[in-house]
């Protein structure tokens, strides 16, 4: 009986009460079935936190992400804060000028969703949601500097910190990968574990030698093709879902840090 | 330049958080797999079987006889031996298709995820790879075999296809067919075109399947 009442107390919250399409948008954010795909595990609060800025300096432009200097101590993201986002001019560095048509680039690429159209309710809630944390008209666009080239990262051994790689680690990696070297609470079943899965993969350890994890070449592959996936993500013909990591969002000396942290 | 970050707004992750189910099972075999594919250029893999299953859950599956495989070997109604797996062979697509590739692919490239051809093809050409860590984005036909029997999600047999003709492997086989006796089992393909690693056409599939009776 008991149980009964609380299954039907548990009911009577999602009932069909009106909810504001901001707060439904909310929910939505937070939600990887934003997209149908049976595989995605993202959200977009998996790679854009919102976070309330407030610029102390009358003269400081700079967006609130500008950097790893100046960089708040919370979780690091890949994507944009998406406080202010709904009046600046452009998106993703400047491609994209609709941001529907930065909402369905995300949906798209990297949760393995179809495209929402203006009229999709689903988008309409997104765009509510995204009002409500954007209260100041005009806002600027901010900057996304891709790293084409590696080849200067690769070479920052010399000196790297495996401490400060492991705080860059839990505030950047984790949210996905999980724990290091084991992946315990990593984000779906295909998010590799690293650095293993990646030295022992089917890149850096072709014939599938036992001893990968001690063998240099193995790891010096496995040193680019983390790289790789931080700087360029799924693009540059790399493939899989993994968003890449600008200048803006991670410095580096941070990703060199990382790569000490792993071992590699 | 002082910057004070005040509030973290709190986002209800509780009340709609990611579904960790399992999610689609993964196909029996990959032929040829990308680890262990001779022709780098001709390959599958699971990034390519992920890309058909969102497609399916993006209702992006096109029932089209033409432009869909079109099975050989075995005879459709014919009977399965569940010891000793088949040759299943398979034209890409139907005859009066092959002629009629250049306007379908230019129009799906213009088509793909609805952005500008011109954005496509920048990233796409002008910002190239170095390290791959899953054997690329690949470039391409792939195709998903399923063998299915009523009433059940779960494919009897699944593998994701670079090639058009093959045997399963027969420890598989014999496993997938240990209590099919007697069984009719359909046969679906899917295929589609993929240009680094996206779909771009298709996927296709027969309107109906092809249908096997399993040896008693």
């Amino acid at each position: 009986m008991l149980a009964l009442a609380t299954a039907l107390a548990g009911l009577g919250g999602c009932g069909d009460e009106t909810v504001p399409a901001a707060d439904l948008g909310a929910r939505l954010f937070a939600n990887s079935k934003l997209s149908p795909s049976p595989i995605n595990a993202f959200s977009c609060a998996t790679c854009h936190p919102v976070v309330v800025t407030e610029l102390a300096d009358a003269d400081a432009g700079a967006p609130p992400d500008a950097g790893p200097t100046d960089r708040h101590p919370g979780p690091i993201h890949p994507g944009y804060n998406l406080f202010d986002s709904v009046h600046r001019p452009s998106w993703w560095g400047g491609t994209e000028t609709r941001l529907l048509d930065a909402m369905n680039y995300c949906l798209v690429e990297f949760m393995g969703g179809a495209a929402l159209d203006a009229t999709a309710p689903s988008a309409r809630e997104l765009y509510e949601y995204l009002k409500t944390v954007s209260p100041d008209d005009p806002s600027p666009a901010l900057s996304l500097t891709v790293v084409k080239n590696i080849d200067g990262l690769l070479a920052l051994k010399a000196g790297a910190d495996p401490a400060r790689g492991g705080d860059v680690f839990g505030r950047g990696c984790r949210g996905c990968h999980g724990q290091p070297h084991t992946g315990e609470g990593k984000l779906g079943s295909k998010t590799s574990i690293v650095p293993e899965d990646t030295i022992t993969g089917p890149v850096c350890n072709p014939n599938h030698d036992p001893g990968a994890l001690t063998n240099p070449a193995a790891l010096a592959c496995a040193r680019t093709v983390v790289v790789e996936k931080v700087r360029h993500g799924k693009f540059f013909n790399i493939g899989g879902t993994m968003p890449l990591y600008s200048i803006e969002t991670l410095s580096d000396v941070e990703i060199a840090d990382v790569l000490a942290f792993l071992g590699l | 330049m002082a910057r004070a970050y005040l509030v973290l707004l709190a986002v209800n992750l509780a009340a709609c958080g990611d579904d960790s189910s399992a999610g689609p099972p993964p196909p029996d075999e990959y032929i040829v797999n990308c680890d262990s594919a001779a022709d780098a250029g001709t390959f599958t893999s699971d990034e390519n079987y992920s890309a058909f299953v969102n497609a399916e859950a993006a209702h992006r599956v096109l029932a089209d006889p033409c432009k869909s495989p079109q099975l050989a070997t075995p005879t459709p109604g014919s009977t399965l031996d569940r010891s000793t797996p088949p040759m299943i062979a398979f034209a890409n697509k139907g005859p009066t298709c092959q002629l009629r590739l250049a306007q379908p692919v230019l129009m799906a490239a213009c088509r793909l995820h609805q952005a500008p051809l011109w954005r496509k093809l920048v990233r796409a050409f002008l910002l190239e790879g170095v390290a791959e860590a899953h054997c690329g984005a690949f470039s391409g036909e792939n195709y998903l075999l399923r063998l299915l029997h009523a009433g059940e999600a779960k494919p009897v047999y699944m593998a994701m296809l670079s090639v058009t003709s093959f045997t399963p492997d027969p420890m598989i086989w014999q496993k997938a067919m240990r209590s099919r006796n007697g069984q009719t089992l359909t046969m679906t393909i899917e295929r589609a075109l993929f240009f680094r690693g996206d779909i771009m056409d298709g996927p296709y599939i027969q309107p109906q399947p092809y249908s096997f009776q399993v040896a008693p």
